[in-house]
């Protein structure tokens, strides 16, 4: 979508290419939000250098100033004359013809800290998004029973690239978060997992979720990636059960200090 | 977790048209014949071999299984017939709400396609979910053998953990329940919402007339090595006035109830992965109380 953007070009008329790493070099690990930070300044960086030069073939075309040249939809014009538009593909079969090649490379060079041995503190990574959760929750004291009733999601991840991705990022963050809340224990004995199936290991079904409200974002542009994005991920997620844990303190007095919150756990605390 | 990974060891599969041919089949097989009908548990307990059955006798083509039928206020359900079919017939809905409270929460719409209620009960799992309801709806279990047919009330029917009053040569052929004009309440209790197995679950059924509680029946499942119906409490109930005190009473029996069956119970959840015994018991005394003030106060009017 970043180099759509750049290029004027309609948005699946971009196609993405999955490498094989052992024949590129390493960008480092899949994590932490990276994708769009490290991923996609990269390639808003190759974007900008072919626009650079899409700008200058397309001056000489329509004879104009590089600076006139602009590209919207998939057409080529000059600003100070719109009526006259050329197809990219006439640009791009005149950069073939005169020599310029269309392929560009991009690169970002991120940031690697590394965290204290002994402390696990340090400044990490190249920048950091924020998320929250708002909790709301009903507390059967009677039973032990926590109900999540609705999530308000809000994150700080830089400028929202994608609203639709984000929400979807979100919401699978409080499927995560509210089995990890609440029912996603892992039951051993000497060492052996008991609950080792998906009828004793617990996920949340469609029938346990709670409502969710539209997020909210601070776009808290970060300077030096593309379109000042930090990236979602999973932010949320770190939030979720922590907040639902808040809620029920909040509702009950009851402190929790172990997840999930087991509803036989609960139930016991409260008759103490 | 059982060795999933080598093949299953081989078995007949037969499919008879009548229950002669059932009982022929019965008879000559050895003892690992199983007869299925929707095989939810059966197919899984094969895949995890804890059952190894040398042939499965197929009960969906037999005719005359399939059915819901209402006749002199007896509702009567065949053994093939599934849960899905129940759910959508009305003589259930309107005599029988309190096996439609229980189907609702009673797994996925697409096992309950395939899913009987003869099946559940057959499978006599302690936490059978429709039991809870089905004795307090007082139902009675049709037994058919080569030498004829015989009835047994529901309560006599489960015996221990995955074991039924069916001999070797009979098949259950239907579940028959009396309809009778009371308020019933359902609750079921897992560790989430949707599409688990319960912790507890509970049913009642009760016939109040002017505040006094004429008949009570109230039956709970997943608490005991066999669901259970709770005749202490019934007891104390009949004849008084269906006020909180009389049910936190009668509730009280049900904890002691449950409390001797959790002493006896230990092996079915080994490492109490799903619930410890304390909570059981905690939570049939609570689901109890709850299920027994809505059957008694609900005055019809708010089912």
């Amino acid at each position: 979508m970043m180099v759509a953007e750049i290029l004027g070009i309609p948005f699946d008329s971009v196609k993405v290419v999955n490498n094989d790493t052992s024949r590129i070099p390493d960008s480092g690990e899949t994590h932490a939000q990276r994708g769009t930070i490290i991923g996609g300044t990269a390639a808003v960086d190759a974007a900008l250098k072919l626009r650079r030069r899409l700008n200058t073939v397309a001056g000489e075309v329509l004879e104009c100033t590089e600076e006139n040249i602009s590209i919207e939809n998939g057409l080529v014009f000059d600003v100070t004359k719109p009526n006259y538009r050329m197809p990219f593909k006439d640009l791009a079969m005149q950069m073939y013809q005169c020599g310029a090649t269309p392929s560009e490379y991009g690169f970002i060079l991120a940031r690697r800290g590394h965290a204290d041995d002994n402390t696990g503190l340090g400044d990490v990574y190249e920048t950091y998004s924020f998320g929250c959760i708002i909790a709301e929750v009903e507390v059967d004291m009677e039973m032990g029973q926590v109900d999540v009733l609705k999530l308000f999601p809000g994150v700080a991840a830089g400028k929202i690239l994608q609203p639709e991705v984000v929400r979807g990022q979100i919401n699978g963050c409080c499927v995560l978060g509210l089995g990890y809340a609440l029912t996603e224990a892992v039951v051993r004995e000497k060492g052996k997992m008991l609950n080792g199936s998906l009828t004793d290991y617990l996920i949340p079904t469609i029938q346990d979720m709670p409502k969710i409200a539209d997020y909210v974002a601070v776009e808290d542009e970060y300077k030096y990636s593309g379109f000042g994005a930090k990236g979602v991920g999973e932010l949320c997620l770190i939030a979720t059960p922590l907040a639902i844990v808040n809620a029920v303190y909040d509702a009950t007095g009851v402190r929790f200090h172990e997840l999930p919150l087991r509803r036989e756990d609960v139930f016991f605390s409260f008759q103490e | 977790m059982q060795d999933c990974s080598r093949p299953l060891a081989e078995f007949d599969y037969v499919a008879p048209r009548s229950l002669h041919e059932v009982f022929a089949l019965l008879q000559n097989s050895s003892a690992r014949a199983r007869v299925v009908a929707g095989g939810t548990d059966l197919m899984l307990e094969m895949k995890n071999r804890s059952v190894q059955p040398e042939i499965l006798i197929d009960l969906n083509r037999v005719s005359k299984l399939s059915f819901v039928e209402l006749d002199d206020h007896m509702l009567r359900i065949g053994a093939t017939t599934t849960l899905n079919e129940i759910k959508e017939s009305s003589a259930i809905q309107q005599r029988a709400p309190l096996l439609i409270d229980a189907i609702i929460r009673f797994a996925s719409h697409t096992i309950r396609n395939r899913a009987t209620v003869v099946g559940n009960l057959c499978n006599a799992s302690p936490a059978a979910d429709l039991a809870p309801s089905l004795l307090a709806l007082d139902a009675v279990v049709t037994l058919q053998g080569p030498t004829g047919e015989r009835t047994i009330p529901l309560d006599e029917f489960f015996v221990a953990p995955g074991c039924t009053a069916i001999q070797a040569n009979e098949v259950v052929t239907e579940i028959s329940i009396p309809c009778r004009d009371g308020n019933s309440a359902y609750l079921k209790l897992g560790r989430r919402k949707g599409l688990v197995i319960s912790v507890a679950a509970a049913a009642a059924f009760a016939v109040v007339t002017d505040g006094k509680i004429e008949d009570i029946r109230l039956a709970l499942c997943a608490v005991a090595p066999t669901p259970i119906r709770s005749r202490e409490a019934e007891e104390a109930l009949i004849g008084t006035i269906a006020d909180t005190e009389a049910i936190t009473n009668a509730a009280e029996l049900v904890r002691q109830q449950v409390q001797h069956a959790a002493d006896v119970r230990k092996s079915p959840d080994s490492g109490y992965k799903r619930a410890t015994p304390a909570y059981r018991v905690e939570m049939s005394y609570r689901l109890a109380k709850r299920v027994l003030t809505k059957a008694c106060n609900s005055n019809g009017v708010d089912r």
